[in-house]
Order: C-alpha cells, then sequence, then structure tokens
C-alpha cells in the first residue's frame, strides 16, 4: 500500500487526542458512559492508527512488544490482588471492601476507578498487542 | 514436528509436561470452586450470591416499596426462596445502586459493582486471545 505524506501527518496529529479520549472514558467510567474495556479499545486504536497510517515498525519502537506483554500480566495480576482484597478483607471476591459514598468523587468511588484503570490498561494493551503482531506478520 | 523419530528422553519429557498441565488445571479448578462457594454470610438459599442483590423473601408485589428499603447486604434471612423476580432486582438497582456501589453511571455499577466477577471471565477471554495470537503469529525473538 503506497503511503502519502497526508496520512503520515493525519495519523500523527491524531493519534495523541484518540489516547486522551481513552483516558478520558477510563477515568470518568463511574460518571459517564464509558469504562475500562471501552477506553482500552479506544487506546488501542490509536496505537491501531500509529501503526497503519505510518508503519508496525514505528509504532513498535514506541509500544514494544515486550513493554505491552509486561503492561497486560501485570494489570491482570492487579486485578486478581483487587479480587484477592476483597477476600482477605472479610468480604467475597471482588467484593467492594472500600468505603462508599454517593456523590461521585473519586476517593468514594475508588474501587470501581481503581478497576477501571486495571482493566483499561489491560484491554489497552491485549488489543493493541493482537493488532501489532497481525500487522508485523503482514509486513514481513 | 511431525517426524517419527524421538529420543525416549523426549517421550519423557513430553509426559511429565502434560502431567503438569493436569496439575495445573486441576489447581485452577480447585481455584474457582473456592472463590465460587458462596461465603459464610450466606444460607442455604442464596446460593446466588451476588453481592447487594436482595434476599427479602416477600412474594407479594403489591408492596415493592416496603419491602426495597429492609434490605440489608447479604444478612442470611432467606428461608426458602428459590429465586428473585427480575423486576425486584431493577428496582433495587435502579434505587440503592448508586448509594452501595458509588457510581453515578447505573452499567458501571452493576458491571463493576455487583458483576464484577463478569469482566474478570472477559479479561480472561482477551488473555487467552493475546496469547495465541502471539505464540501462532508473533516474531521470533
Amino acid at each position: 500500500m503506497k503511503k502519502t505524506d497526508i496520512i503520515d501527518v493525519i495519523a500523527r496529529k491524531l493519534a495523541p487526542f484518540i489516547f486522551l479520549f481513552g483516558f478520558y472514558l477510563v477515568a470518568f467510567g463511574h460518571r459517564t458512559p464509558g469504562g475500562g474495556f471501552q477506553g482500552g479499545v479506544v487506546i488501542a486504536s490509536g496505537v491501531i492508527l500509529l501503526a497503519l497510517g505510518r508503519d508496525p515498525q514505528t509504532a513498535l519502537s514506541a509500544f514494544p512488544a515486550s513493554r505491552l506483554s509486561f503492561a497486560e500480566i501485570v494489570s491482570y495480576a492487579l486485578l486478581l490482588a483487587l479480587g484477592i482484597l476483597g477476600m482477605a478483607m472479610g468480604g467475597r471476591f471482588l467484593e467492594n471492601v472500600l468505603p462508599v459514598a454517593a456523590d461521585g468523587a473519586v476517593p468514594q468511588v475508588s474501587f470501581i476507578f481503581a478497576l477501571n484503570i486495571v482493566i483499561g490498561v489491560k484491554v489497552g494493551a491485549g488489543v493493541s498487542l493482537i493488532c501489532l503482531n497481525l500487522f508485523e506478520r503482514e509486513s514481513r | 514436528m511431525g517426524d517419527a523419530k524421538r529420543t525416549p528422553s523426549s517421550n519423557i519429557k513430553r509426559v511429565y509436561r502434560a502431567l503438569v498441565d493436569v496439575i495445573a488445571l486441576l489447581v485452577v479448578v480447585a481455584l474457582f470452586v473456592f472463590v465460587l462457594t458462596p461465603g459464610e454470610t450466606g444460607g442455604a438459599g442464596s446460593a446466588s450470591g451476588a453481592v447487594g442483590t436482595e434476599p427479602d423473601a416477600a412474594p407479594d408485589e403489591a408492596a415493592p416499596e416496603e419491602a426495597a428499603p429492609s434490605a440489608g447486604e447479604g444478612d442470611g434471612k432467606a428461608d426458602g426462596d428459590a429465586g428473585i423476580a427480575p423486576g425486584r432486582i431493577r428496582e433495587h438497582i435502579l434505587e440503592h445502586g448508586t448509594a452501595e456501589t458509588g457510581a453515578f453511571n447505573l452499567v458501571t455499577a452493576i458491571y463493576l459493582g455487583y458483576r464484577a466477577f463478569d469482566t474478570l471471565g472477559e479479561t480472561i477471554v482477551l488473555l487467552l486471545a493475546v496469547s495465541g495470537v502471539a505464540y501462532f503469529v508473533g516474531a521470533k525473538r
């Protein structure tokens, strides 16, 4: 596929805004529509835009596959640790044991906020890892 | 990989690996059963076991407003109810969802507050998909 300068510039300028929108979806998932899964997919779509608009090697140099795998594994372990925290503090698995208030501020919904952050990192790393592997296979 | 010439030591290694796989599978299944077992607060009737579902056993539909505020979180006074009607869960989430989970977004309140286990399963599916893609088409490094 022939790459033009227009595609290159648009991909480079648009990707940070897509990242920002993904972080917004993850961080405000308890107030507005969105959440960890959706925000993570939006972040991964920024990585995919970089890989398609430029080339997969550029995206892989910005987001190396080893670091993406590390982020995936660490966030999955954190998710399990959050679940075991509920069991350790006398509840069930993944039960919310932190204090809850209904005013929507972050210290009061910290459990759901933490779950959103962890799931967002995990889904973003996972989906972008799948797509970067496939693109790299295609370009070889 | 389909070559028939295989030394006995590699056969032993394969058997050993299969044994390790089976043991790991058994450990995972045991952990799953342990996690899914209802806690000591749940009685014999509350096998649904979800956090914050309404264990009130009053079956009359005439006064749901009186039944809903008396629902504590997981008190085991459920004697012999087989299940909870879906309409009652909807009313409970509409009334108490934000207060119990702290999330204004009721969709988030359900899938991370009441049903976080479902999200854990989704992330396990994604993890398996990533490892499969990385194993089959990933670059050799």
